[in-house]
C-alpha cells in the first residue's frame, strides 16, 4: 500500500506529461485519421448517437468502448482517448516504478529509470497515435510480466492474466491478432517445464482459450447484430504502409520477402531500442527461469512483426515497436541484477531512448517528420483543422447533414454528437435511399478534396458542394467545407 | 518425551506376568507411550495384539479390584442421572450398583485421581469395579438413547431457533413470498411486458454479479500464499507425537459395510499417534449389517463403535450431534466412509490452528477424487470439486467471505463445536450451514492444504441424488441465515453478505434459471422470431448476450483452470464440455426444489463403494498414480 502511495506522485507527473502531450499531437493534427475515427465515434457512442449493436461490434472493442464510456461519464469536449491513453501510460510508469522501489534501488535511480522508459521515444509514438496503440502496449506489458510468474510458478493468476493478456492485446487493436497469434507456438515454453511434460497440448489450450473464445464470441455477436460492423485502423494495412514508409528504402529490403524484413527490421528495433534486454540476457544466460521469458517475448515481438505482414492485417507497423520499451521495463523489473548495476542500466535506457529515436526515424519516417513540422510551428493536416473548424461553425445547431464517418473531425469540432444528422442515423440513410434533402442544414466538403472524394453526400448530390441545395443558403465556408442552412422548411432538395 | 509412570511400569510388569503381554510388546507399549505421551493403556489398545477385554482384566488385577462386564450385569439405572451422561463418557465412569450401603463405581481408568474424583462426586461411601471402556460408553448410549438422541435431534431448534432449518419458512418469510408472489402476479395481469422485462433485468444482472464474482474468487484463491502452505507443511513435520493432542474422528455410515476395511485402513494410515485418536465409527442402530461388520473386524482400541437410536429425522448430522457426546479430543474432523484422507492431515490442521487467530475454529481442508479417470462424469465431478475446493474457497478465505464447509475433512475445536450445538440435523448440508453459522458467531473458516480423496459418484442416477440433496441443503441454509439479513450484513460484512448470496444463492439460483434461459435461447435460434424483442429492449439484449457468452466463456475458462493446480491437465479438455454438466445439474436443482416443497428433511443417501477403484486392492495403485 505505501509503496503504491509512493508511485502517485510519479503517475500523476507522468498522467499530466501524457494528458498535455497528446492534447498537443491533437492540435498538432498529429493523431492519425484512424484514432480521430475511433475518437468522434466515440463521441456518438457517448452522446447516444450509435445504436449498442454498432457499438459492441465495433473492432478494436476496447479501445472503442472504454472511449465511449468514458465520454458517457464527461463532459461534452472531453478528450476521452487521450485521457485513457494518459491513464495507461501512468498506470504503467506506477508499475514500474514500484517494482523497482519493492526490489529496494534508490528513489533517485527508479525515477530516472522509469522516466527513461516512459518517455522512450516508442512509447511516446504510441501515446500520440491514441488509445488502441496504448492499450495494446498495456496488454503487452501485462503479457511479458506474466511470462515471468509463469515459468517461476504457473499459478492461476499469471495463467488467467496471460491469457487474459491476449484477449486483450487481440481486442485492443488490429494488430493485436498479429501477437496473440505469434505468441501462440511459444506458449508451450511459457510454463515450467514439469506442466510441459504433462501436457503442453492442454497448456497451450489453456493459455489460448480466452483469446480464441473471445473470436468466436465477437464473430457470433457480428453475426447476430442487425449493425454493419465498424472497422477502426481499415484506412490503411500494414502491407501498404509498409512499402510507403520502407519501401524506398532498399538496405531494409534484405531478403525481398516482406514477412522475413518485417522480422528483422523488428530484431533491429529491439536491439537499437532495448539493449538493456540484450545485455541482461548476456548477464543471465545461464538462469533458465530469467533468461526464457525474455527470449520468448522477443521470439513474439519478432515472429508478429512476421505474422502482421503476412496476414495483411489493418494498422501501422510501426505500432509494433512499442514492444521494445515494454521488453525494457520487463527485464528492468524482473531480472535482479538488471536493477543493481545502477549506471549501466541507466546508460543502457539512455542508448535504448536514443537508439528508439533512431529506429523510429527509419520505420516511419512520416510521423517524425509531422512531428518536427509541428514543433516548428506548422498547421499539420489542412483538411483536418477544416473539418475541425466546421465542426465549431456546427455548435449550437440542431439537425445538421454530414457524412461525419468520412470526417470524424466535423465531430471532434463540435465537441458532441447531439443534433448531428450521421450515417447510422434513420435521417441520412432516408436521405441517401430517397435521394432528397430537408436536413435545416448540410455540411458537405469540396469533392476535389481528399475528404470530399469519398464523402457520400457528394456522391450522391455531385453538385452539392458547388450550388448547395435549392432553397438553403451558405452560412459557413472554409478552404474544403461548406455549411448551408435551409431557408424555408418546405423545401426539398432532390437529385 | 513423557517418561512413563510408576503404575503404568508397575501395570505392563503385571500383565507380561500374567502372559498378556509379551515382553516385547510392553517394551513396544512403553516406547509408544513415551513417544506419543499417553498412558501405557491407551498405546496398548491402539496395537491390536490382545482384546480390550484381557486388558481391562489384567487392568483389574493390578489394581486388585473385581472386573464386570457391563452387558452382562447392567447398572443400576436409578443411579444413573441424565444430566450426568457427558460426565460418564468424559471420565469414563458411571454409579454401577449399590451394595451394603456403598456405592459402587464402575470405571474404566482406576486410579488415585478416579478415587478423588468419585468421592467429592457421589460421597465417601464408594466402592470400585473395573469395567471396559466401551462398556462404559455404550450403556449410556443404550440407558440414555431417547433423551441423547432428543438432544441430537432439538438442541439447536429448541435453544437458538433462529439458526435451525426446522421450520423451513418462518412467518416473516412466508408474508414475504406471498406479497412477492403478489406483486409479481399483479404485474403480469396489469403490465405483463414491464413486468417480464423486470424479471429479465434482475437476473441479468444477477448472472454477470455470479460469473465476475467467481471469477474474482478464483483469481483471489489462485494468489493464496505458496509460503504459508510451505510454513504449514514444515510445522506439521516438526510437531513432536507428545505434543499433539487428542483428535476425534467421526465417521458416519449408514449401509456402508463393504467401505469399513478400507475405511479403518485408512485411518491406520494417518501421521498420528494412534493412541491419541478417539476414532467413534457412527452407525444408525437398524444397520445391522454393518454393526456386525464392525464388531467382526477385529478393530484396535481406539475405534469405537457409536450406534444411534432410531428417530427422524435420520440424517448425518444428527448422528454426529449424537456422536459428539461421547467424543474426548480437543479437535474434531468429520469424514465419510469412503475418504482417503492425506496421511499428514491432522498434522497439518493442529499445525494450522496453532499459527492462526483463536477465532479460526475450523479448518476445511481440499477434497478431490480418486476414481476421477472412470468416466465423463467423474471427471467433470473432479473439475467440479477441484474448483471449488482448490480455487473458490482458499478465494473466499482471502476475501473473508463466510466459508460453506463441505461435508467432510472439516476439523473442529471441539468446545466451540458443541458451544454453538454443532450441526443442524434439519439441513441436509449441515456444514456449509455450520460454515455461516460459526461466521455469524464471530468466529472464522480456515483453509488447510491438505487433501482427502473420496470416491466420485460416477452414475447419473446416484451423483443427480446427491446433488439434490446439496441444493435442497444451500436452499435451506439460504432460507436460514436471510432470515435476518441485517444481522448477517452485521456479522459477516457487506462483502459476506455479497458473497454468501453469490456463492450459495448463485449456485441454486443459476442452476434453476439456466434451462429458462437455454429453452429461450434455443427457441430463438430455431425460429429467429422476432417476438422476443418485446421482453428484450436493446440494452437488455446485449447484457443478456454478454451473459450468454462471457458467463459460458468464463466458466468454461475456470473450470479448465481448476485441475492445473493439481498437475491433472488430462482434465482440461474436459471443461469444454461442462454444458452436459450443468444441464444434470439443473435437473438436480429442480428436484431439490419439490424435494424442499415436499420433503425438506429427506436425506437422500449417496450409494458409496459402486466405483471399480474402490476395489481394496485397486486404491493404493490409484493414488500411487495420483
Amino acid at each position: 500500500m505505501m509503496r503504491s502511495l509512493a508511485a502517485a506522485p510519479i503517475a500523476l507527473f507522468v498522467f499530466v506529461c501524457a494528458l498535455t502531450l497528446a492534447a498537443t499531437a491533437i492540435r498538432a493534427g498529429l493523431v492519425p485519421e484512424d484514432g480521430v475515427a475511433l475518437w468522434a465515434a466515440a463521441v456518438m457512442g457517448g452522446d447516444g448517437e450509435l445504436p449498442i449493436s454498432s457499438i459492441v461490434v465495433a473492432y478494436p472493442s476496447i479501445p472503442f468502448v472504454s472511449a465511449t464510456l468514458v465520454q458517457m461519464v464527461t463532459p461534452n469536449g472531453t478528450p476521452s482517448p487521450a485521457l485513457l491513453t494518459a491513464g495507461l501510460v501512468a498506470v504503467m510508469a506506477g508499475l514500474w516504478f514500484r517494482a523497482l522501489r519493492a526490489a529496494g534501488r534508490p528513489t533517485a535511480f527508479a525515477t530516472i529509470a522509469t522516466l527513461l522508459l516512459v518517455f522512450h521515444p516508442m512509447l511516446l509514438r504510441t501515446a500520440i497515435a491514441g488509445s488502441a496503440d496504448m492499450f495494446l502496449g498495456f496488454f503487452l506489458y501485462l503479457f511479458g510480466n506474466a511470462l515471468y510468474d509463469l515459468r517461476a510458478r504457473s499459478g492461476l493468476p499469471a495463467i488467467m492474466m496471460a491469457g487474459l493478456a491476449l484477449l486483450g492485446a487481440a481486442f485492443s487493436h488490429p494488430l493485436g491478432p498479429a501477437i496473440a497469434a505469434a505468441a501462440m507456438p511459444f506458449l508451450a515454453f511459457t510454463v515450467r517445464p514439469v506442466l510441459v511434460a504433462g501436457s503442453a497440448v492442454n497448456i497451450v489450450l489453456t493459455l489460448a482459450f480466452p483469446t480464441l473464445f473471445g473470436a468466436a464470441a465477437f464473430a457470433y455477436v457480428s453475426w447476430v447484430s442487425p449493425a454493419r460492423s465498424i472497422r477502426f485502423f481499415a484506412s490503411n494495412d500494414v502491407v501498404s504502409g509498409w512499402t510507403a514508409s520502407l519501401g524506398p528504402l532498399p538496405s531494409i529490403e534484405f531478403f525481398g520477402l516482406a514477412a522475413l524484413d518485417a522480422g528483422l527490421v523488428m530484431v533491429g528495433v529491439l536491439i537499437a531500442a532495448a539493449p538493456l534486454a540484450f545485455v541482461a540476457i548476456a548477464w543471465v544466460y545461464r538462469r533458465r527461469p530469467l533468461l526464457v521469458p525474455v527470449a520468448i517475448f522477443a521470439a513474439i515481438a519478432v515472429t508478429a512483426a512476421s505474422f502482421a505482414v503476412v496476414m495483411r492485417l489493418d494498422g501501422n507497423f510501426a505500432t509494433l515497436t512499442v514492444a521494445a520499451p515494454i521488453l525494457a521495463a520487463i527485464v528492468l523489473g524482473r531480472i535482479p541484477i538488471a536493477r543493481y548495476r545502477h549506471p549501466i542500466v541507466l546508460l543502457l535506457l539512455l542508448l535504448g531512448f536514443l537508439g528508439g529515436a533512431g529506429a523510429l526515424a527509419v520505420i516511419e519516417p512520416r510521423t517524425v517528420t509531422q512531428v518536427a513540422d509541428a514543433l516548428q510551428g506548422g498547421d499539420g493536416d489542412r483538411e483536418r483543422m477544416d473539418a475541425l473548424a466546421l465542426g465549431a461553425a456546427t455548435d449550437g445547431r440542431r439537425g445538421v447533414l454530414v457524412d461525419g464517418f468520412n470526417a470524424p473531425a466535423v465531430v471532434l469540432g463540435r465537441g458532441h454528437a447531439s443534433g448531428l444528422l450521421l450515417p447510422p442515423n434513420a435521417s441520412f440513410s432516408i436521405t441517401m435511399l430517397l435521394s432528397r434533402i430537408d436536413a435545416p442544414f448540410v455540411a458537405v466538403p469540396d469533392p476535389h478534396s481528399r475528404t470530399g472524394a469519398r464523402d457520400r453526400l457528394n456522391e450522391a448530390f455531385p453538385l452539392l458542394y458547388r450550388n448547395g441545395p435549392p432553397g438553403y443558403r451558405l452560412i459557413y465556408q472554409n478552404n474544403t467545407w461548406r455549411l448551408f442552412a435551409r431557408e424555408s422548411a418546405a423545401v426539398v432538395y432532390a437529385n | 518425551m513423557a517418561q512413563l509412570s510408576p503404575s503404568d511400569r508397575a501395570l505392563g510388569d503385571l500383565l507380561v506376568g500374567r502372559h498378556i503381554l509379551t515382553l516385547p510388546q510392553l517394551d513396544e507399549a512403553a516406547q509408544l507411550a513415551e513417544t506419543w505421551n499417553v498412558r501405557l493403556g491407551d498405546a496398548i489398545l491402539a496395537r491390536n495384539w490382545i482384546s480390550p477385554r484381557a486388558y481391562y482384566e489384567g487392568l483389574a488385577g493390578y489394581y486388585d479390584l473385581p472386573f464386570v462386564s457391563l452387558d452382562r450385569e447392567p447398572p443400576d439405572e436409578s443411579l444413573l442421572n441424565a444430566a450426568d451422561a457427558d460426565l460418564y463418557v468424559q471420565r469414563l465412569i458411571l454409579p454401577w450398583r449399590r451394595r451394603e450401603g456403598r456405592i459402587v463405581i464402575a470405571t474404566a481408568e482406576p486410579g488415585p485421581e478416579t478415587v478423588l474424583f468419585a468421592r467429592q462426586r457421589w460421597g465417601g461411601a464408594v466402592d470400585f469395579v473395573v469395567a471396559p471402556k466401551f462398556d462404559i460408553v455404550w450403556t449410556v448410549q443404550s440407558v440414555f438413547a431417547a433423551t441423547m438422541s432428543h438432544r441430537a435431534v432439538y438442541e439447536l431448534a429448541e435453544q437458538d431457533p433462529e439458526m435451525s432449518a426446522k421450520q423451513v419458512l418462518t412467518p416473516a418469510q412466508a408474508v414475504a413470498g406471498y406479497v412477492l408472489f403478489s406483486a409479481l402476479l399483479a404485474g403480469l395481469a396489469f403490465a405483463p411486458i414491464a413486468t417480464l422485462i423486470a424479471l429479465n433485468l434482475i437476473m441479468a444482472v444477477f448472472y454477470l454479479g455470479n460469473f465476475l464474482f467467481k471469477g474474482i474468487l478464483v483469481f483471489a484463491g489462485g494468489g493464496r500464499s505458496v509460503e504459508k502452505d510451505h510454513t504449514v507443511e514444515i510445522m506439521a513435520r516438526q510437531l513432536r507425537d507428545d505434543e499433539l493432542p487428542v483428535f476425534t474422528v467421526l465417521v458416519p455410515m449408514y449401509r456402508e459395510a463393504k467401505m469399513l476395511p478400507m475405511l479403518a485402513q485408512a485411518l491406520r494410515q494417518l501421521d498420528y499417534p494412534l493412541g491419541k485418536l478417539d476414532i467413534k465409527i457412527v452407525l444408525e442402530a437398524d444397520d445391522h449389517e454393518t454393526i456386525e461388520v464392525a464388531r467382526t473386524l477385529g478393530l484396535e482400541g481406539v475405534f469405537e463403535i457409536i450406534r444411534v437410536p432410531p428417530s427422524q429425522p435420520q440424517t448425518k448430522p444428527k448422528a454426529c450431534n449424537f456422536a459428539l457426546r461421547f467424543a474426548r479430543g480437543e479437535y474434531l474432523a468429520v469424514y465419510d466412509a469412503e475418504d482417503r484422507p492425506e496421511p499428514d492431515q491432522l498434522r497439518k490442521v493442529v499445525a494450522t490452528f496453532m499459527r492462526s487467530p483463536p477465532e479460526v475454529v475450523c479448518l476445511q481442508c481440499c477434497l478431490n477424487y480418486y476414481n476421477s479417470s472412470e468416466n465423463w462424469l467423474a471427471r467433470m465431478f473432479t473439475l467440479d470439486y477441484a474448483l471449488w475446493f482448490d480455487q473458490m474457497l482458499p478465494g473466499l478465505e482471502r476475501l473473508k467471505i463466510p466459508i460453506p464447509l463441505g461435508g467432510t475433512s472439516n476439523h473442529f475445536k471441539i468446545k466451540v463445536l458443541r458451544e454453538l450445538r454443532a450441526w443442524d440435523p434439519f439441513n441436509v448440508t449441515e456444514d456449509a450451514d455450520l460454515g455461516l453459522r460459526l461466521t455469524q458467531k464471530g468466529y472464522r473458516v480456515g483453509v488447510v492444504d491438505s487433501t482427502t480423496f473420496e470416491e466420485a459418484t460416477c452414475h447419473v442416477g446416484n451423483w443427480v441424488r446427491q446433488r439434490s440433496r446439496w441444493i435442497k441443503g444451500y436452499m435451506q441454509t439460504l432460507l436460514v441465515h436471510l432470515r435476518c439479513p441485517l444481522s448477517l450484513w452485521r456479522t459477516t460484512g457487506p462483502l459476506g453478505l455479497l458473497g454468501f448470496v453469490f456463492f450459495i444463492g448463485g449456485t441454486v439460483l443459476a442452476a434453476l434459471f439456466n434451462p429458462i434461459f437455454w429453452i429461450l435461447y434455443l427457441a430463438w435460434l430455431a425460429t429467429l422470431a422476432t417476438d422476443f424483442e418485446v421482453v428484450f429492449p436493446e440494452p437488455l439484449l446485449w447484457l443478456a448476450t454478454l451473459n450468454l457468452l462471457a458467463g459460458n466463456g468464463a466458466f468454461i475458462y475456470l473450470s479448465m483452470l481448476a485441475p492445473i493446480r493439481r498437475g491433472r491437465l488430462d482434465l482440461i479438455p474436459y471443461s469444454l464440455s461442462v454444458f452436459g454438466y450443468w444441464v444434470l445439474m439443473s435437473a438436480a436443482a429442480y428436484r431439490a426444489l419439490w424435494q424442499l416443497m415436499r420433503n425438506p428433511f429427506y436425506w437422500d443417501k449417496t450409494q458409496h463403494g459402486v466405483s471399480r477403484y474402490t476395489d481394496p486392492k485397486a486404491v493404493p495403485a490409484q493414488r500411487a498414480a495420483q
